[in-house]
């Protein structure tokens, strides 16, 4: 059935792809906004990923890679949507996280706030590796499919994202007390 | 002090909070803007030059203000009686990538702001009505005419675009500030050192080039400007990979830009034959690229509606 979509889609077959797309795209959705931490742009990237996709459909060989070539263009349009905004703004600025109430009871607000500035400060291809890590649970040589990077570069840059991490979290806390409030 | 395993375990938590569900509107939007946009045969599908650098990015961006106003101010006082034929957009939201245009037609110019430029470029003019036409952004001023059905689809300072879909028709890329690409793992846009940019050392790159098979090179002339031509593939040994550009066939890197840092990364697959025309064109080293299907016959036939455009390239000086 999917691989009959794809190939319809590639023949041109708009409502194949729109029905192809639509069971996916909360996935999808859920990748964005992790990677970009806003429902807006998320969404922008999701569509301008999907309108791309279609575009470039003929190109995709194997049908039953759809889902891993759609995420690479994904991942690939979130990168360049939070590289642009980087460039823009030079100020962060901690945004309440989107979406239902904490299901972790073990972090706390204060924690998350945290987390938000500390995981902002990172690159956005730190942010992705850790998203497609963490979130999608992909293994190093999945992110290394999907950056269309090395297994061994996919692992560095994970280690690397981890200890950026770290060290966003800390230079936070020592900003936070410095400034006399709770870390 | 937070450990490696800590930092796992928060992450793994505060990772899975947030929407899960998208909204129907994103997908409806994607339905509406397919509708208008056409599918491009699979051996056009590759990897083009889609990035701005950052130290051409204000001038694009300045660009695309200005014009808008202009667009704008042109649509008010009554100026927009030549009929566009750009498709309308359905953003989810009003999108920071939205395209400006290039020309001096305030339709075109309307027309653009719905068009998306390829890749992370701004500054294009998205489809063209019939008739002449030049570049706004690329570091010459160039002027073509093409007949209905073109669009320009990259128009930033190191590339000028234009692509039909109406039939196999090869698109046209007009490439400055080039430098020869190293083959690298990562598959970035790294310059090949030791190699120069003149139009000897780019068809020199070409025949030389262990992944390439390549024809003679033929003396080239384009309005004037005098240069060499020749055409290539991808030979069947070669077996580097850059899995982003493509994930099943080996990948030429072929060519990337003198910025700094550079940021063009154009590679060629298995299933494309190229025809560089290199020229210089008053001190730059001009590239017209036409890429077709890697079949003979196919590929000429490819190039036929593209090089009447090409034929009408004027260049103009140095922006």
């Amino acid at each position: 059935m999917h691989r009959d979509l794809v190939e319809a889609a590639q023949r041109g077959d708009r409502q194949a792809y729109v029905d192809l797309i639509r069971p996916r795209s909360s996935n999808l959705f859920a990748i964005a906004q992790r990677i970009l931490r806003d429902v807006d742009r998320a969404e922008d990237a999701l569509q301008d990923a999907l309108v791309i996709a279609w575009r470039d459909l003929r190109g995709l060989r194997d049908p039953d890679r759809f889902d891993a070539w759609l995420r690479r263009l994904l991942v690939h349009e979130c990168i360049d949507q939070a590289s642009r905004e980087r460039r823009r703004t030079s100020i962060l600025r901690v945004l309440p996280v989107d979406g239902p109430a904490a299901r972790d009871e073990l972090l706390t607000v204060a924690d998350r706030d945290q987390l938000e500035r500390g995981f902002r400060r990172l690159s956005a291809e730190q942010r992705t590796i850790l998203v497609l890590h963490h979130f999608a649970g992909y293994a190093p040589s999945e992110i290394a499919e999907t950056l269309g990077i090395p297994d061994g570069t996919a692992r560095s840059r994970l280690h690397h994202a981890h200890r950026a991490m770290r060290a966003a979290l800390e230079a936070d806390a020592r900003t936070s007390i410095s400034e006399g409030r709770p870390a | 002090m937070t450990t490696q395993r800590d930092i796992e375990r928060i992450l793994d938590n505060w990772l899975r909070d947030g929407p899960d569900a998208v909204a129907d509107r994103v997908v409806d939007g994607v339905a509406d803007r397919i509708d208008h946009q056409s599918q491009r045969p699979a051996w056009q599908v590759h990897w083009r030059d889609s990035h701005v650098t950052t130290n051409l990015r204000p001038i694009a961006a300045i660009a695309a203000v200005i014009v808008v106003a202009v667009a704008g101010l042109a649509v008010i006082i009554g100026l927009s009686s030549r009929g566009g034929v750009a498709a309308p957009g359905t953003s989810a939201t009003p999108s920071a990538s939205a395209g400006a245009t290039s020309t001096a037609s305030a339709v075109a110019a309307s027309s653009a702001a719905a068009f998306s430029c390829y890749g992370d470029t701004t500054g294009c003019a998205g489809p063209l009505t019939a008739g002449q036409h030049v570049s706004a952004n690329f570091l010459l001023a160039l002027t073509f005419t093409t007949p209905d059905g073109w669009v320009n689809v990259r128009d930033i300072p190191r590339t000028y675009g234009i692509e039909t879909d109406l039939g196999v028709v090869a698109p046209i890329e007009v490439m400055g500030l080039n430098a020869i690409a190293e083959q690298t793992d990562a598959c970035g846009p790294v310059r090949k050192p030791g190699v120069g940019s003149s139009v000897e050392d780019l068809i020199a790159a070409v025949r030389t080039h262990p992944g390439l098979t390549a024809t003679e090179p033929v003396a080239a002339e384009i309005d004037g400007f005098k240069g060499q031509s020749i055409d290539f593939g991808v030979k069947a040994p070669w077996d580097k990979r850059c899995p982003a550009i493509d994930p099943d066939f080996p990948v030429v890197l072929m060519l990337t830009d003198t910025g700094e840092p550079p940021g063009r990364t154009i590679g060629y697959t298995a299933n494309q034959r190229v025809r560089w025309t290199v020229l210089d064109v008053r001190g730059e080293t001009i590239i017209v690229e036409l890429v077709g299907p890697a079949g003979g016959s196919e590929f000429t036939s490819s190039l036929e509606a593209a090089q009447m455009v090409v034929d009408t390239f004027k260049f103009g000086p140095v922006r």
